[in-house]
């Protein structure tokens, strides 16, 4: 009680000293007043007796009474509202101060109803003669636009606001700028902000005149302009390349950035860019002697530089060399970027390094440090074995994290030089005991199962692993049942027992499913065709990939489009911790090269897809590989959150939950989950199904269509899908529209050239001659290969066939529909226009196959709303091999085969002829002739045709 | 954009906070200190996120200052917005500490609503906020200076503003270089560099013009046989020696005495594209004391000291370390405030020392031997030797951390010359000769590390 009474008191105090006439005691009230404001209590029933102290005609004073204002208007707003009348007074002030203090203020006052009356002095203050007052003015556009969008657009605000990109104030311009790229950000639905040459002119001219700040401003919103050309980029870098010497490392930074997107655009070999990459080095180096904060940022940007473009420091491995003061976060980061540095020429210094890093305290560094050397032994063939010998070293010291970390890396050393260091074997078996890891544990047993007949006491080490079975963790366990396995493969007669046991517990008691399958079939291989099982437990793997850790490509080249930005920190796309709005996924430019003809369709593709991709579902696979938890600056504390938001993300994208298991591949004899994402390069050619056609088949099919196929000989064979699906013939021009001439015709796909097949009969009374064709422009820029040529004329009742070879280089234009194709046909007597259809299955090119991983990593860049999902029929009920080949000589390639619940999976890829991939699942319930369709393409403007074909090629016979 | 600053004490709690942004809430101030400062394990990165909200702090003293925002901002302003923050209000009230926060709060507030506009940096020249932010309020400002104080804000020199007068036109440069070294047991050299600063104090009226002119092997001698020796210099710079005074004068000095600066950064009153076309440094000095520039170099570095170490492990509990210095420049020249750090293992239980020269000390609490000289003379050599006993009872291995080393000497240790500052102003009455300048050269240790 008495609390609550002497609170009362202090606020009946201060009210009363509010109220007090004399200036200073008010002041000194008002300062009470705030400093309660900050701690968190509540002082809001001092509204009136705050906004009665407006009226003082004093500087110091109103800041004061504004802070208040902004911070309680809202809880307030009837209140709030008698504030207007002195906001709208203060705008007319003679002095610029306090003008620009009153807009400044009221953008921040959040209460609808004054906001309309914000309108009238915002407007004058955009056109204040003092630019004091104008930049702030412009500041203050972006803060109604947060408050009232359709405020701003229905009041001409944004013209108001794009007129400030010409004042003659650089501050004035740069926080115009500012003020527009950020309400673009939010809005990126309406053209608000249309940077342009002239716009980008202005903007670089603003640079060398405006504070360091706007400079930031001005250069991240340069670096979202698309140049036109090569030539344009490239005067853009000249003219920007000076502020690398900036003193602020901001500056510095976006800099980098705009460079760095631009290169794409710039010939790579031109003398330009090798003088560009000097010129970055240095700078880049400079940002590592700045505050520790700063160098951390920096250092995570070098890291996407590095893997982007190496070359720029090649030559700067030893300013990464750690420093015994660096904070922890500086050191690890330096330590992945000398990786990435790491070759031939510098191995030494870095291994003398990591060695002396592997004596320091901290756990994280060390633990990375002991795994960097690992990297270098699998990176720089030559100094393996050294590398081998500082782990051993290493692992002498029986420091047990150390240990454990050595392990891991030495079964990567293993994958990599396979029967070259199995003499340290007896050395890490010593250590088994000191393990409790689940990685370390696996990588152990990973090794003993590998070499299981080189180690004598194989089978009692694995059993000591299987009394504790249950309590292992799963990854532990699904690579002791698979050691058991080859240890059982290698040394049957000594191991039948333990292989039962392992069997047995795996199948009957773990609820593991993965687990419990990878166990059955181990079981059914041995019991049915030991000598089948060994040639797939046994199988020679295949080689690991040199640098691991790399992000993935397509995540790479987006964090380059923000680097200095959080999401360049965090390695994570901005989706990923931006709460709600919109984001555009910012993409490299992409420079034009020899593939000119297809560059329309492609910026066409590419423009849809932006806007399509409003909201966009981030790539699981940066994540996946990223694996070193303590490496994410969001690993503590926001944990839980971030977990939580990827789970969702993987249920929704679940449709292709068994392409993201590795566990699969190793099913099929290929030991991959111990080198876990860091190998993916694994998974290539395990379908099985694709090579079992042969070309006898081929040639059935061959013989069923192949009437003409007149100009090749045997050697057509050699391609296993020569000839696809071939449509009767239809009437494309009847005779009567044709003035006698009538045309029929159809395409077909023959030795992987589309032709273009016609029947031209003669049905008018007199000869036909000088034949000519013509095609018009359409979607896939399909043109003749050479002209029409019918030597002789076409005598009455005569009818010749036509076969004309047509490439896909042609110009292109949007068709519609898409495979639409107008044709022109001249003859002696006339020129006949007319329309046909491509049967979209034509355009499917004979090497549309991916791999597993690219697919994997394709299907899950396409966002969700591009996935079309049909029910197609099979009504000729085809057996899955038969559906299977028949696609498959029309160039839809089946890139992998599995079952899941009793259902088969097929995954497709087919690919047109500009390029473009479409993804397709097939699920196929045994038994029942409805297969459910889902496909994911780029540009679903194809997808209806593709389920045609499909339709078209699953009924044809 | 920033989203708030939050500044708390030691105990978390919050002493200013300065919300921008709608999308920040009350509650972003305690997940920050439930989080990190209260955090059992202490954070191990400058930005975390926290709920979806990003968190970018750094402690100075006690203090924490931390930087809130839910968008993907641009992370490297934020820090040196930070940075900046923490400058200024050194420049205001001295010493970052709670007492000065607290009695200052009114003014911070005040600072953080100009420099900071919803979020975004404005002008946070210290120079130019002192001539309208004042501590003492009262100060009424005429109608005349307002307009003074609003075009130095927006300015194109932002930096400066106009009348400034001075009876003796004056300025000092100070050439402040620290040598980083990195040296193995074996006294081979790991790493080395140097990081300068060219930090100038000008007493000048009007709005001086001024050129500044270096010992840059670019600047000196045009035609570089290796362009890759200096690499971020591009050297297309205009060879006609009459326009530009460097080259002329640069003729007369041998290209020996010039030096490969490997990157160099400038205060914002750089004209870049002038350094960038032309290679001169021309800029509108602030008034007062600011940082011109900033360098590195890595190329023939003198470094003043050399430390020889030599450890002996005798047995478990005793230790014989024996440290020579040896003095690595002219005679004439004396070295000065030379500390030497020997760190021991943290089971020493006693320390004998005995050295040529100056003082010797074991701190227990640092765990090192430091070895203090007040002054060492250029070619001269020291020793120390120490017996050091231990505890037997741990286990751990010592992983001997570095020996280090501080000093200051009275030449750039990277062989930075000052050429020439040139000053003009035509408005005024003043030439560059009735100009006072004064150049110092100060070389000092940055890290500067020996392995044991």
């Amino acid at each position: 009680m008495a609390e609550i009474e002497s609170k009362k008191g202090e606020i009946y105090e201060l009210k009363a000293e509010l109220n007090s006439d004399k200036r200073e005691r008010k002041k000194e009230a008002l300062k009470k007043v705030i400093a309660s404001m900050t701690v968190g209590k509540d002082v809001s029933q001092l509204f009136p007796d705050v906004i009665n102290c407006m009226q003082i005609d004093n500087l110091e004073l109103k800041k004061l009474v504004y802070l208040y204002l902004m911070n309680y208007a809202k809880t307030q707003p009837e209140m709030a509202i008698l504030a207007v009348n002195t906001f709208a007074k203060d705008c007319n002030d003679p002095s610029p101060l306090i003008r620009a203090l009153a807009v400044r203020t009221m953008g921040c006052i959040r209460v609808e109803k004054i906001t309309e009356h914000l309108c009238e002095p915002l407007r004058k203050c955009l056109k204040d003669e003092d630019p004091y007052v104008r930049k702030t003015a412009a500041v203050c556009v972006a803060k109604l636009y947060d408050i009232n969008q359709q405020l701003v657009f229905d009041q001409g605000f944004l013209d108001l606001l794009k007129d400030l990109l010409s004042d003659s104030n650089p501050m004035v311009v740069a926080n115009a700028v500012a003020a527009l790229s950020e309400i673009s950000e939010q809005s990126p639905q309406i053209q608000v902000f249309d940077l342009n040459g002239p716009t980008v002119n202005k903007l670089l001219t603003a640079l060398n005149e405006c504070s360091e700040w706007g400079q930031v401003f001005i250069l991240d919103t340069i670096a979202n302009y698309p140049p036109k050309d090569d030539k344009d980029a490239q005067s853009i870098c000249e003219r920007i390349t000076p502020r690398l010497a900036h003193a602020n490392s901001a500056v510095v930074l976006s800099t980098v950035k705009v460079l760095m997107k631009f290169l794409e655009l710039i010939d790579p070999n031109s003398e330009f860019v090798q003088n560009l990459y000097r010129k970055l080095a240095p700078p880049l180096v400079t940002l590592l002697s700045t505050e520790p904060e700063i160098q951390y940022v920096a250092l995570r940007n070098i890291n996407l530089i590095v893997q982007k473009r190496s070359d720029i420091l090649k030559n700067e491995m030893k300013v990464f060399f750690v420093k015994y003061n660096d904070p922890i976060y500086v050191k690890l980061e330096k330590l992945d970027i000398m990786i990435r540095l790491t070759n031939s020429n510098n191995i030494a210094q870095v291994l003398a390094e990591l060695k002396e890093y592997a004596t320091e305290v901290d756990v994280d560094f060390v633990r990375k440090a002991v795994r960097a050397i690992g990297r270098c032994a699998i990176k720089v063939e030559p100094a393996a074995e050294r590398c081998v010998n500082t782990l051993i070293d290493l692992i002498q010291t029986k420091v047990n994290y150390v240990v454990q970390e050595a392990i891991v890396v030495i079964k990567d050393i293993f994958r990599k030089y396979p029967n070259k260091y199995e003499s340290i074997i007896a050395i890490l078996c010593e250590n088994l005991d000191s393990l409790d890891e689940p990685e370390a544990r696996a990588s152990m047993i990973w090794i003993v199962g590998e070499y299981a007949e080189r180690i004598d006491n194989a089978d009692e080490l694995l059993e000591g692993f299987l009394d504790g079975f249950k309590d292992e963790n799963n990854q532990v366990q699904l690579q002791l049942l698979t050691a058991i396995v080859k240890l059982f493969l290698k040394k049957p007669t000594e191991t039948q027992e333990l292989v039962t046991k392992v069997l047995t517990l795996v199948t009957q008691e773990t609820d593991n499913p993965d687990l419990r399958d990878r166990g059955y079939i181990y079981w059914r291989l041995l019991s049915t065709d030991p000598k089948a099982a060994k040639e797939v437990v046994l199988a020679e793997k295949p080689l690991i990939s040199e640098e691991t850790d790399l992000l993935e490509p397509t995540l790479l080249d987006e964090l380059i489009c923000h680097i200095g930005s959080l999401a360049s920190v965090y390695h994570k796309p901005p989706n990923t911790f931006v709460e709600g709005r919109f984001i555009m996924k910012k993409k490299l430019p992409f420079r034009t090269g020899i593939h000119h003809e297809y560059e329309d369709i492609t910026t066409m593709q590419t423009n849809q897809q932006q806007q399509q991709q409003q909201v966009v579902i981030s790539s699981n696979v940066g994540s996946l590989i990223d694996d070193f938890d303590i490496l994410g600056p969001m690993s503590n504390t926001s944990s839980t959150t971030m977990n939580t938001f990827e789970h969702t993300q993987q249920q929704t994208s679940s449709a292709i939950p068994n392409l993201l298991d590795d566990e699969l591949s190793s099913i099929l004899g290929l030991d991959s989950n111990v080198g876990g994402h860091q190998t993916p390069m694994m998974n290539t050619n395990t379908s099985l199904p694709i090579n079992r056609l042969t070309t006898s088949t081929g040639n059935d099919l061959d013989d069923l269509f192949g009437d003409i196929n007149l100009h090749t000989g045997p050697s057509s064979i050699s391609f296993s899908s020569p000839n696809t699906l071939v449509l009767p013939k239809e009437i494309w021009v009847s005779a009567q529209k044709g003035k006698g001439l009538e045309i029929s015709g159809t395409f077909a796909r023959r030795n992987n050239q589309i032709v273009m097949e016609m029947d031209f009969t003669n049905k008018a009374l007199q000869s036909m001659n000088d034949f000519a064709l013509q095609l018009n422009r359409n979607s896939f820029g399909l043109t003749p290969l050479q002209p029409l040529q019918i030597l002789n004329p076409l005598f009455p009742n005569q009818t010749i066939p036509i076969q004309l070879i047509l490439n896909a280089n042609g110009p292109i234009m949007k068709m519609d529909p898409l495979t639409n194709l107008q044709i022109a046909i001249k003859n002696n007597i006339d020129i006949f226009y007319f329309n046909c259809i491509v049967p979209i299955h034509i355009l499917f090119v004979h090497n549309g196959e991916i791999d597993k991983m690219t697919f994997l990593q394709t299907w899950q860049d396409i966002p969700e709303n591009n996935e079309i999902k049909y029910q197609l029929q099979n009504i000729n009920n085809l057996s899955i091999d038969d559906l299977q080949n028949k696609l498959r000589l029309n160039n839809i390639h089946t890139i992998t085969r599995t079952i899941i619940e009793q259902k088969e999976m097929l995954y497709q890829t087919i690919k047109l002829t500009n390029g473009i991939f479409i993804l397709i699942e097939l699920k196929i319930t045994p038994g029942n002739r409805t297969i459910a369709f889902s496909l994911k393409t780029k540009v679903p403007d194809v997808a209806n045709l593709i389920i045609q074909a499909y339709e078209l090629i699953l009924s044809s016979n | 954009m920033i989203g708030g600053v939050f500044i708390y004490n030691h105990k978390g709690e919050v002493l200013i906070s300065r919300v921008y942004r709608d999308d920040i809430g009350r509650n972003a101030v305690d997940a920050f200190r439930v989080n990190v400062i209260h955090a059992r394990q202490q954070s191990r990165f400058p930005v975390v996120n926290i709920a979806r909200t990003s968190f970018f702090y750094t402690k100075r003293s006690n203090i924490w200052l931390c930087a809130v925002a839910k968008q993907n901002i641009n992370a490297a302003m934020v820090f040196e917005f930070l940075n900046k923050m923490i400058d200024i209000m050194q420049s205001y009230f001295g010493k970052i500490s709670e007492e000065n926060i607290k009695n200052n709060f009114v003014l911070i507030y005040e600072l953080l609503d100009e420099i900071l506009d919803f979020g975004y940096p404005q002008n946070s020249d210290t120079g130019v906020l002192k001539s309208f932010i004042t501590q003492q309020g009262v100060r009424p400002i005429t109608r005349e200076e307002q307009t003074n104080v609003t075009s130095a804000v927006t300015g194109q020199i932002g930096w400066r503003r106009e009348g400034i007068k001075y009876r003796r036109n004056e300025l000092f440069l100070d050439v402040i270089e620290s040598v980083n070294l990195l040296m193995s047991q074996q006294g081979q050299v790991l790493s080395t560099h140097v990081a300068g600063r060219v930090v100038m104090k000008s007493y000048l009226s009007g709005m001086p013009e001024c050129k500044f002119g270096i010992n840059d092997k670019i600047t000196v001698d045009n035609r570089t046989k290796n362009p890759l020796d200096s690499t971020n210099i591009n050297n297309n710079s205009t060879t006609n020696g009459s326009t530009n005074p460097s080259t002329t004068t640069g003729t007369t000095t041998t290209t020996k005495t010039a030096i490969a600066i490997d990157d160099c950064q400038f205060h914002q009153c750089v004209k870049l594209s002038k350094f960038e076309s032309e290679h001169s440094i021309s800029f509108i000095p602030p008034d007062g004391e600011f940082e011109l520039m900033r360098y590195r170099t890595t190329k023939d570095i003198s470094l003043p000291f050399r430390v020889i170490p030599l450890v002996r492990e005798i047995g478990r509990t005793k230790m014989e370390v024996k440290v020579v210095v040896k003095s690595n420049f002219k005679p004439t020249l004396i070295g000065q405030k030379i500390e030497i750090r020997i760190p021991t293992p943290s089971n020493t239980c006693d320390v004998q020392l005995l050295c040529m020269k100056g003082k010797a000390k074991y701190k227990s609490s640092d765990n090192a031997i430091v070895w203090k000289m007040k002054r060492m003379g250029g070619m001269k050599e020291s020793q120390l030797s120490a017996e050091i006993e231990l505890l037997p009872n741990d286990k751990k291995k010592w992983n001997r951390p570095p020996i280090s080393m501080n000093f200051e000497v009275p030449f750039a240790p990277s062989g930075f010359k000052v050429r020439y500052l040139k000053v003009f102003e035509h408005k005024l009455n003043y030439s560059d000769s009735d100009t006072v300048k004064w150049v110092r050269y100060i070389g000092k240790s940055g890290l500067y590390e020996t392995r044991s």
